[in-house]
């Protein structure tokens, strides 16, 4: 009999091989509590991830690579593209590679989508000090709001979006609102794709959820995108603008 | 236990390009299964919004709800031609 409820993990790369290896590490020492697979996209990544990948993971991953470089959002909606195409699973975890994991992830995750009926959920992200960075969010805020953070696991709670760090979706989500937009030309793309996405499926009735599924975000990955293009000065930002 | 599901040997699956010409092929494809019988609605606009996703992600373009409505009218007028 076929298995219920399979995750694909839709992991986003770039230059990301330490974090790959706490990423993986931390997977697959974790108690899932539900059958997930790993699908890497890896986005032209020049510090050895590839040959690390190969020699290390081989049966326990799948790897693609776009023909082209894609940056981040585009290098997401090919994973999902081709997940759709190639990958029997009910539900697409979009997960940056500097995420860790906590024991039966993967059950809490899919447990709040069947409570809550939500077609998008995203985790509780702590930092790695323990503090609280990310629970979903209103408007154009940042990450957090910690006035309202007590708040957020009410029953009634939901939020506006979440973040593409750590974002479960629901097949047929993707099927009724697209993929993640592409919000500005190349070369990279400020990380608002999620949000965006998000707001498309609010506007289609879709439900957005947060699990108390706690996971460690160690940095924001989309930072070495744009360290690589040098785009932003990340000297002269403050943490929560990045 | 590692509860993994499915894993693959690592391949090094590129991405392949996804020419406009290609895409339109595919698509008539998808329309020509449903006429025939071979295949049915459900299954015809997954496969519709895989070759809308391949394609837009080839070219840089925004696979978004517009488009697959448009798959979406495309495939039901097909599937209501075929069904009179």
């Amino acid at each position: 009999m076929e298995e219920k409820n399979k995750i694909v993990l839709i992991v986003p790369s770039y230059n990301d091989k330490g974090f790959l290896v706490a990423f993986i590490d931390t997977l697959f020492q974790s108690i899932a509590g539900a059958p997930f697979q790993v699908l890497i996209v890896d986005d032209h990544s020049t510090d050895g991830t590839v040959e690390w990948v190969t020699h290390n993971l081989e049966n326990y991953v799948t790897y693609i690579r776009p023909e082209k470089k894609s940056y981040f959002t585009r290098a997401v909606n090919h994973g999902i593209t081709y997940a759709l195409q190639n990958i029997n699973s009910d539900y697409f975890f979009i997960v940056n590679s500097d995420i860790t994991f906590t024991d039966y992830w993967g059950a809490g995750m899919i447990g709040t989508s069947i409570e809550k009926e939500a077609g998008i959920v995203g985790a509780t992200l702590l930092n790695p000090n323990g503090t609280l960075q990310h629970v979903g969010a209103f408007g154009k805020g940042r990450h957090i709001d910690i006035n309202r953070v007590q708040t957020r696991f009410f029953d009634g709670y939901a939020p506006a979006w979440v973040t593409g760090a750590a974002m479960m979706v629901k097949r047929e989500v993707f099927l009724e609102i697209g993929l993640f937009p592409i919000l500005v030309g190349e070369p990279v793309q400020y990380d608002a794709s999620d949000r965006e996405f998000c707001k498309n499926a609010v506007m289609a009735g879709i439900g957005i959820a947060v699990s108390p599924t706690i996971l460690y975000h160690h940095t924001l990955q989309a930072e070495s995108y744009r360290r690589a293009m040098g785009q932003y000065n990340l000297d002269s930002m403050s943490r929560a603008d990045r | 236990m590692v509860d993994v599901w499915g894993a693959q040997a690592v391949i090094a699956n590129n991405t392949k390009p996804f020419t406009q010409a290609e895409f339109l092929d595919e698509i008539a494809n998808i329309i020509d299964d449903l006429k025939l019988g071979k295949s049915d609605p459900k299954t015809a606009i997954t496969a519709c919004m895989i070759a809308v996703f391949k394609y837009a992600n080839c070219v840089g373009i925004d696979a978004d709800a517009e488009a697959i409505s448009t798959i979406r009218s495309l495939v039901a007028s097909e599937w209501k031609k075929r069904t009179r």
